[in-house]
């Protein structure tokens, strides 16, 4: 199994249980999913188990059956939904996600994942045993009990084995539909895979399935030796009966099948392959004109009738609304009878036969009896239709090949500058300016291919917060804003983890325990709110709680203590400053500042990690009204506006968000700090300190003299610097190419682009030239 | 298996031909100089969209007096880390079919590259030796500087 496909696995069963999750959150409180939801949950079940059994992961897929099952019976009404059950499914889909990562990492432990198993069997069949009422004597319920349990660990185990059967039917079925396979060359594959489950079936004590299977494999072995010929119409049989098998053998595991209802259904299906042997024959009449291949295609999706929910196995909806348009297409013949009359819907109550073929198209019994299994392949396949999953790495390479048109184009223009003969410089240059347009949008037609919405970062914090607040045994609302707002693929994973900590304070030191916020006046159930929203060029994600909000004093009084900061720093500090302290990394080692200030363990470590996807942070923050933490992130990593400055003779680009203003200083801005050679910028009051960026590279400046060059006043983290170049020369838009890639990070410079004239640029890294600028002094 | 033989000052190296992903011509690239780093990490190149590393073998084996003249070539290698980085050296003698049986393990003394960075040595049909190197080891970026 190629690694390849199992990452792409695990990765829509990423996005399913984000689904999953959210579907079952947003509904935990109100005890009850709407029927539309509970069709997602069931369709994200079964997506979910049949891929892990396309990639061998059967562990998951087996455990996973159980919980489709379960699934089904709601979704049938056979289970009537409440808070509880709705908390147990949300238990059992984290376990499911837990069991896929183990057995994904291939630390899967068979003892404890058949107990596992085991204990959601268990409880499936608890919550299923709380709505019977009338029970039969304990000691029969005991024994059935055991005997079901029994079964049911057999089939555990085995149950791999026949998932994997019944995908590798539906595999094939699936082939001919699409036109992949002849279907007169599937037959012996399909002969074979039901043989081998009728096989598995009897290991399992199963004691009707076996025989109703038997009928199909009859009925296939008749196709096999070419005594009637396997159509299309009788591979949507065989799509058909494989489905209704699936839910016979989940029937009979739980003993809803006796001797009575199993015969009516196994009548009912031999009617129903004499049924097919006449549309066989009529086929066979009509010159073997192929049928339409919808024909026997449910569309039960719009019946209403369909959530009938009754035990009673089904007979099949061989012909079903949709069978009068492609009987049409058929059976083109028959002008005399207007065929959508005689096929309507309306016309289920038996027909007058009109001709000796009609009998081949009789309306099937009255069936009201009907859970048909339904699959909703079409709804899958028209998802797929409007959307394909590609791989990241190639949308990087499609990137990196607009990266290199962007360079080749600086190229020409300033080859172009070369050119002597004016009237030939215009006519290229104008040329020139249409492709640059031209690139400028197929780059931005590529970025928004990287481009994905927030609710893909979103969907994994209700379980989070939910989790949260219960182990701190605190009341959250959880809210988001701005679900559609986009975001570099690239950013989400970046994004996750500050997130994932930003909240977690919220939640733990933010937002107080219910009766303190009763004893505030406070409504008892604090709020949580992320939204994210764009401007001019960056995302702007913030998260609110309406918490205590942070202790300005305490943090203070902590980060002079520390000496993280002295009291004359203090003294100028805004309050917006000493807010920004919560991240300063001298205070949130220390551990026992949480417990008085509120925040910062690891808050550093968030700032940091924002800061390497190129974006910042601002917190504010008042008391008891709560605290909000704005996050502002650039649209992309992969390209970005930089300024070129210059040091000595070497040129090196300035990422135009990092800058706050630029200028060339006069004498008295300039201060020296005590008798060290600290240099500051004062400017409006405001104390930078200055860096010489000639002395940090140690390269030959043109201007030693502050006044004679340029400072560049940039942001990084919490503090501003000014850093002298001897001067800044153009803007531009680079793409942004990895140096560790091929080399490792290097201080001070962030990243490298490519020129124009095919060299390497540096793009200057504010934040570490600060950090080590402030190791050195 | 086939080994690339290159020259650097007197002496010759050699290198297994697969680890080489491209040879380019010394004079033909533009080097973009690095600052605070090893004086043997030349700069970065650009291949192609490709931003690799060049290390000046030379300095690193501690050779005096390096120059740059028309045969000085960058041979890029592909590192078992999957980096690309690039070496430059004074010219290619040759390329040779070699059996790894005529590998003879490197003495102890009497090299004059550091023993971390030595494979083998190998003796060519001429009768000189050649030493074979061990260019993971060589270009290794985290070593101890």
């Amino acid at each position: 199994m190629s690694q390849e496909i199992r990452d792409f696995f695990m990765e829509e069963a990423g996005e399913l249980f984000d689904n999953l999750h959210s579907i079952l959150l947003k509904n935990e409180e109100a005890g009850e999913i709407s029927p539309e939801e509970i069709d997602s949950l069931f369709r994200d079940m079964h997506t979910l188990k049949g891929g892990a059994g396309s990639v061998e992961m059967l562990k998951f897929s087996g455990f996973t059956h159980h919980l489709e099952n379960f699934m089904d019976m709601v979704r049938n009404g056979e289970i009537a939904l409440n808070a509880q059950i709705i908390d147990f499914l949300i238990e059992s889909v984290g376990t499911m996600q837990d069991i896929l990562q183990e057995e994904y990492d291939e630390e899967l432990d068979e003892a404890e994942y058949t107990q596992t198993l085991q204990q959601l069997i268990q409880n499936i069949e608890q919550i299923k045993n709380g709505r019977q009422v009338a029970a039969p004597t304990t000691e029969e319920v005991i024994q059935k009990e055991s005997k079901k349990q029994e079964k049911k660990h057999i089939f555990g185990d085995n149950a791999a084995e026949m998932i994997d059967l019944f995908e590798e039917l539906e595999h094939e079925t699936e082939a001919v539909e699409a036109g992949r396979i002849e279907p007169a060359d599937a037959v012996d594959a399909i002969f074979r895979i039901i043989h081998t489950i009728k096989g598995a079936s009897q290991f399992l004590n199963l004691k009707y399935f076996p025989a109703y299977l038997h009928e199909v494999e009859s009925l296939l072995d008749s196709a096999r030796n070419g005594e009637i010929p396997y159509t299309h119409t009788f591979n949507n049989f065989m799509m058909k009966v494989a489905d209704h098998a699936q839910g016979l053998i989940d029937q009979e595991l739980n003993a809803t099948v006796n001797h009575d209802n199993f015969h009516l259904e196994l009548d009912a299906l031999k009617e129903e392959i004499g049924e097919l042997l006449f549309v066989l024959e009529d086929e066979k009449s009509c010159k073997n004109e192929p049928l339409a291949f919808e024909l026997f295609d449910e569309v039960s999706e719009a019946k209403p009738d369909r959530e009938s929910s009754d035990d009673a196995p089904a007979a099949f909806a061989l012909f079903d609304a949709q069978t009068p348009v492609s009987m049409e297409t058929a059976t083109p013949s028959k002008e005399e009878v207007p065929a959508f009359e005689l096929f309507d819907e309306q016309s289920t109550v038996p027909a007058e036969p009109k001709n000796s073929q009609t009998h081949a198209s009789a309306p099937k019994k009255p069936a009201p009896k009907q859970p048909v299994r339904k699959k909703n392949v079409s709804l899958n396949k028209a998802a797929a239709a409007t959307s394909i999953r590609v791989n990241l790495d190639k949308i990087d390479q499609l990137m990196n090949r607009v990266g290199d048109l962007v360079i080749t184009k600086s190229m020409l223009f300033q080859f172009t500058e070369s050119l002597e003969d004016d009237h030939i410089y215009k006519e290229i240059y104008e040329k020139l300016i249409d492709l640059d347009s031209d690139i400028r949008e197929l780059q931005e037609s590529v970025m928004s291919v990287r481009m994905v919405p927030m609710e893909s970062v979103y969907s994994r914090l209700p379980k989070m917060v939910r989790d949260l607040a219960k182990k701190l045994d605190k009341k959250i609302k959880f809210e988001h804003i701005g679900d559609t707002v986009e975001i570099d693929k690239m950013m989400v994973e970046g994004l996750m983890d500050p997130l994932t900590h930003i909240i977690r304070n919220s939640l733990d030191h933010g937002v107080e325990h219910p009766d303190v916020r009763l004893q505030k006046g406070k409504p008892e159930i604090g709020k949580l709110i992320i939204s994210a929203e764009q401007e001019s060029g960056n995302i702007i994600i913030s998260i609110r709680d309406d918490g205590a909000g942070i202790n300005v004093d305490k943090v203070v009084h902590k980060a002079v203590e520390n000496g993280a900061i002295t009291e004359e720093e203090l003294s100028r500090m805004s309050e917006q400053d000493k807010l920004m302290l919560v991240f300063h990394p001298g205070l949130s080692t220390a551990e026992h500042v949480t417990d008085v200030s509120g925040r910062g363990v690891g808050m550093d470590v968030v700032m940091n990690n924002i800061n390497a996807l190129g974006g910042h942070i601002r917190v504010y923050s008042k008391k008891d009204r709560g605290t909000e933490f704005q996050i502002i992130l650039p649209l992309t990593l992969a390209i970005l506006d930089g300024l070129n400055v210059l040091i000595g003779e070497k040129k090196f680009i300035l990422p135009l968000n990092a800058i706050v203003e630029s200028l060339q200083p006069k004498s008295h801005m300039i201060k020296r700090v005590g008798k060290s050679d600290k240099e500051i910028l004062m400017l409006r009051r405001e104390f930078i300190p200055i860096i010489r960026l000639y002395d940090f590279f140690n390269i030959e400046p043109n201007y030693e003299d502050l006044e004679e060059g340029m400072l560049i006043v940039v942001k990084s983290a919490s503090s501003k610097v000014a850093l002298f170049v001897d001067d800044f020369l153009n803007q531009e838009q680079i793409v942004v190419k990895s140096l560790e890639k091929n080399y490792k990070k290097i201080n001070g410079i962030g990243a490298a682009t490519i020129r124009g004239d095919g060299s390497i640029g540096l793009i200057l890294d504010v934040t570490s030239i600060v950090e080590n600028h402030k190791a050195e002094v | 298996m086939e080994y690339v033989v290159f020259k650097l000052d007197e002496e010759n190296y050699t290198i297994p031909l697969e680890k080489i992903k491209e040879i380019l011509v010394y004079s033909q690239v533009i080097i973009t100089e690095l600052f605070n780093e090893d004086p043997w990490m030349k700069g970065m190149i650009n291949l192609r969209g490709e931003v690799i590393p060049i290390v000046d073998l030379r300095v690193k084996f501690d050779i005096k007096d390096v120059t740059f003249g028309e045969n000085t070539v960058i041979i890029v290698i592909k590192t078992n880390e999957n980096k690309l980085i690039g070496i430059i050296v004074d010219n290619i003698e040759s390329i040779i079919e070699l059996d790894t049986q005529v590998i003879v393990a490197a003495p102890e003394m009497g090299v004059s590259v550091d023993p971390r960075y030595l494979e083998g040595l190998i003796k060519l049909n001429n009768k000189q030796m050649t030493t074979l190197l061990n260019i993971d080891a060589v270009l290794r970026l985290e070593e101890a500087a």
